[in-house]
């Protein structure tokens, strides 16, 4: 399977300021988070990606082009929606859509036709003729996405693409980009809203001071927990949870028939399963929590402070 | 203000199009740009009345064939003093105005140039200084840059927009001027002798093209306020003419023949204007006295420096642009 994009110990300094430090990467098609804090490196790796900001050192490579020698092959294959608003004034939502088609490449008959699919896509097609200016923040965010989609990109860098929106908006937003993993577009959400990239993304790129600090599938990286467990019973939940106590073993929260629960040290699950017997409760299941994406992102870049 | 509901129920179709190789992308800034800037009532105007000073110029051309056919009549009286009125040139008493034909057009062409470009003063403060400066406002260079857009198709298309309100204001309308003209007059020989002229017109709009064009350009790339942009523009242009003016009156001609005469830009090219439609040389070689056309004649001034300062101009405008556009384009994806 051919990467999307490769960096190989791609470095970019400017003047003093590392913002990427020995960047490699072999990113295989598919959604792609990136996280990171502010500072990071984020929007410089998708700057150097695009071919916009040159590295320092290193190489690489996006859709199987150089990002230095094929700049131009690059951006016909690939869609960008910036962080911010970059909406042209003057321009409808067709105008500024079929604009963008047309600085892609695209033959005036195409970028008209495709414009109304895009729009069409995004929600907006009510909308099109309206000046952009006039869009709620929701709407100019779809609007960028449409500009990125309507030369049919097969990579997308989506930088905050949920930045500014309602609850609403925000889902609208997930389930479009999951939509377009569906269709075999790749893409790379770079987000600081960790339940985002957790919800639409198979895999994780995770960034701290210009370094890649850990990637990998999403459920891959969710640990199971030494210490914390959840527990499936049917019986007398309060004694049970008087006999859990008194062994030692914290009761976090609980329903009629589940408790969430600290064991005391790792390996003492036994104590668990004496005080389910000694309850008179019936155990269905003693499930170890899983870690979660923010946990993982905290103790990655936790790593890094103590480094 | 509402927001669209969305409740998508299809899904994501891929396209099978070809894009092409991005040689005509320059051209989708050109037709946006115009587009844009043409929305503006108070432009519209602009350019409209612009393209109006060559009815006065119709007018001129259509008295002075209608002089080669009355000359020696009763009626040629009022078309001698017409003529001089309008165009300071003094030429009763010649019988065979034919001969001053080319002289006399080219005279009037300079003239009706010198007040266009005043105009072209307005509606280049209206057109140009929005045409980067709203991009970085609205941060809308991303999305050029993120598209196979590189600065040089970028710095064309957008130069290319300012030319084509120069070229509205200014060339057609001339072009059209001398087409009519060489019908009233008539002839293939009327023809033959205006085919230079046309190529003088289209090289002298081409320079104000190129250098009103990049200057704009320059000052719009330094700032995302296009009201800075326009006061500078006309800074620039006024205030090198007031310059001018104050050192004419207060310096011999011979002292201002050579850079001291080459410090506005308006004037530099009516200067070269005149080089280029050789005016000078033309009324020189007639048999008329010096004092019947002098009036006519711009300031001497060498054009080999009046060339160099709108080059020297030209080229550090082109150099900002570069340097600008490069940079944002560089940043383009942190903007």
């Amino acid at each position: 399977m051919l990467n999307v994009f490769t960096c190989d110990k791609l470095s970019k300094r400017y003047g003093h300021i590392v913002a990427l430090r020995d960047v490699t990467l072999s990113v295989e098609p598919g959604l792609i988070g990136l996280l990171g804090p502010n500072g990071a490196g984020k929007s410089t790796l998708i700057s150097v990606l695009l071919g916009q900001t040159p590295s320092t050192s290193g190489r690489a490579t996006v859709l199987g082009s150089d990002v230095r020698r094929q700049r131009r092959m690059i951006r016909r294959r690939v869609g960008f929606v910036p962080e911010n608003d970059c909406l042209i004034p003057g321009l409808s939502g067709t105008g500024y859509v079929y604009y963008t088609g047309r600085l892609a490449g695209m033959s005036h008959g195409d970028a008209m036709q495709r414009t109304h699919e895009v729009l069409d896509y995004v929600g907006l097609y009510e909308a099109r003729y309206r000046p952009a200016e006039e869009y709620s923040a929701g709407m100019k965010q779809r609007l960028k996405l449409a500009q990125a989609l309507v030369h049919d990109p097969d990579l997308l860098f989506l930088d905050e693409p949920t930045n500014g929106m309602d609850p609403q908006g925000r889902q609208t937003m997930l389930s479009l980009i999951a939509d377009l993993g569906r269709a075999e577009i790749s893409v790379l959400l770079s987000s600081h809203l960790l339940p985002d990239v957790e919800r639409v993304c198979e895999r994780v790129i995770i960034m701290g001071g210009g370094e890649v600090l850990t990637t990998g599938r999403i459920g891959e990286m969710s640990q199971p927990h030494p210490t914390l467990y959840s527990l499936d019973f049917s019986g007398d939940g309060g004694e049970l949870r008087r006999r859990l106590a008194t062994s030692g073993v914290s009761v976090l929260d609980h329903t009629d028939s589940l408790l969430n629960i600290r064991l005391p040290a790792e390996g003492t699950q036994g104590l668990v399963l004496t005080a389910v017997r000694e309850a008179g409760a019936k155990l269905h299941g003693l499930h170890p929590k899983r870690s979660t994406l923010e946990e993982t992102f905290m103790a990655a870049i936790q790593r890094q402070h103590q480094v | 203000m509402t927001t669209a509901v969305t409740s998508r129920s299809h899904r994501y179709d891929r396209w099978s199009g070809e894009l092409n190789k991005g040689r005509w992308t320059w051209l989708a800034i050109v037709v946006t740009g115009i587009r844009l800037a043409l929305k503006g009532q108070v432009t519209r105007v602009l350019v409209m009345t612009g393209g109006l000073v060559v009815l006065g110029s119709c007018i001129v051309l259509y008295i002075v064939s209608l002089l080669e056919v009355v000359v020696g009549t009763n009626q040629a009286r009022g078309l001698y003093e017409f003529v001089q009125v309008f165009l300071r040139v003094d030429i009763s008493g010649v019988a065979q105005i034919e001969q001053f034909r080319e002289p006399l057009w080219r005279s009037m062409f300079l003239l009706t140039i010198k007040i266009q470009m005043l105009w072209l003063l307005l509606v280049v403060a209206r057109v140009g200084p929005g045409l980067i400066a709203r991009d970085l406002r609205s941060r809308a260079l991303p999305i050029y840059f993120a598209k196979p857009v590189t600065p040089l198709t970028y710095l064309t298309g957008k130069w290319l927009v300012v030319a084509s309100f120069i070229a509205m204001v200014m060339l057609v309308p001339n072009l059209l001027t001398l087409t009519i003209g060489s019908m009233i007059t008539g002839g293939l020989h009327t023809w033959g002798q205006t085919l230079s002229l046309a190529l003088e017109l289209i090289l002298s709009g081409a320079m104000v093209c190129v250098v009103g064009g990049t200057i704009i350009l320059a000052l719009s790339s330094l700032t995302s306020d296009h009201r800075y942009v326009a006061v500078a523009w006309v800074a620039v242009c006024v205030l090198t003419m007031i310059a001018q003016g104050i050192i004419n009156e207060n310096l011999p001609a011979k002292a201002t023949s050579g850079w001291l005469g080459c410090i506005s830009l308006r004037d530099n090219m009516v200067i070269l204007t005149e080089w280029l439609f050789g005016i000078r040389e033309a009324w020189g070689a007639s048999s008329l006295p010096t004092e019947a056309f002098s009036s006519v004649l711009v300031r001497p001034v060498r054009p080999i420096c009046a060339a160099t300062v709108l080059g020297a101009w030209t080229v550090a405008a082109i150099l900002v642009c570069f340097w600008r556009v490069i940079r944002f384009s560089r940043f383009a994806a942190n903007l």
